[in-house]
């Protein structure tokens, strides 16, 4: 397999972790259940093992020059949807009342950053060969990434009606802030994309 | 495609004694596009009041949101669809009754919405997964 091959199939596998890690952590915030946050932190720490090895072999030539930062700003952006997953996984486990998960949009947010992470997953491969299919998946993401921030902005504002503790709501607004960031990351990636197919 | 798999949760209520100005700062504080008005008694149904209804009912013609109550502006009756229906149905309502949005209920209780901006993007979703 050639160096290029492994650098794609590599940032293939990284995403797909991220798929696996929203969905972790949506059973986790939907069956209350902390414990299964370890496998949270279990696919980040995967991701960070094959983004060294993506660095790697960009190290040792993979690509032309010229393409290599872009390529690697590409990994950094994908990592950076693992890390904010485990973000929003660290926040939800330091809180304590739960009473908060009464709001709807909790999950509606989650499954949607499930549903970005599925396009990326299973389309990525084809966006670096289909301009016109990546254009249709920019549109998408833009979209999900509006309704993810109109749903923050609905949590805000329910969480005001509910009375906790200082750090519990310290941990509630990161994790919401956490949960809304993943769409704008998966947005990032989407623009390199693109960059990255112009240069082709 | 069915209903269930398409609709916004997110529905926001305003009593039908509401003002105007309390609907507006509802649409623009949660970021949405209508509300649902709560019917004023028994013999009473539920209604919307969208952007275009604050617009051409209230404010172009000079009057005082603050002093107009919701359910004098509010479009009624609410269309409602059942959750299982499917998309296709949903979008044939719309064109005969000329409407953006339908309401998802069961039974009695307003379960959601869908517009016509969730039924676009659930096409888009769809062929992307």
């Amino acid at each position: 397999m050639k160096a290029e091959e492994r650098v794609i199939n590599g940032i293939s596998q990284m995403i797909s972790l991220a798929f696996s890690a929203c969905e972790s952590l949506r059973k986790a915030v939907e069956d209350k259940n902390k414990a299964l946050l370890e496998e949270v932190f279990r696919l980040e720490r995967e991701g960070d093992e094959i983004r060294r090895n993506i660095t790697l072999e960009i190290y040792r030539g993979a690509f032309l020059p010229y393409l290599r930062p872009n390529i690697f700003r590409l990994v950094e952006i994908v990592d950076e949807i693992l890390n904010t997953t485990e973000e929003s996984a660290m926040n939800f486990q330091k809180v304590e009342d739960l009473k908060f998960l009464e709001i709807q949009e909790i999950y509606s947010i989650l499954e949607l950053n499930v549903k970005i992470c599925s396009i990326l997953s299973k389309n990525f491969s084809n966006f670096l060969k289909d301009p016109e299919r990546l254009r249709e998946g920019v549109i998408v993401v833009r979209i999900m990434e509006k309704e993810a921030d109109n749903m923050k902005f609905a949590i805000l504002e329910k969480l005001k009606e509910f009375n906790v503790g200082f750090w519990d709501g310290y941990f509630i607004s990161n994790f919401v802030e956490s949960l809304e960031r993943l769409s704008d990351v998966a947005e990032d990636a989407m623009d390199m994309l693109q960059i990255i197919l112009l240069s082709l | 495609m069915n209903v269930e798999e398409v609709m916004n949760k997110r529905v926001e209520f305003v009593e039908a004694n509401a003002t105007v100005l309390e609907v507006i700062e509802k649409l623009v504080n949660r970021r949405i596009r209508s509300v649902v008005v709560k019917p004023k008694d028994e013999k009473d149904t539920y209604g919307v009041i969208t952007v275009r209804d604050v617009v051409f009912k209230c404010l172009v013609k000079n009057l005082d949101p603050q002093k107009v109550k919701a359910y004098e502006i509010a479009s009624k009756p609410l269309i409602t669809v059942e959750k299982s229906m499917s998309i296709e149905h949903v979008l044939s309502l719309m064109e005969r009754f000329n409407i953006a949005r339908v309401f998802v209920k069961e039974g009695e209780k307003i379960l959601g919405v869908v517009a016509l901006m969730d039924i676009m993007s659930a096409y888009l979703v769809r062929r992307l997964l």
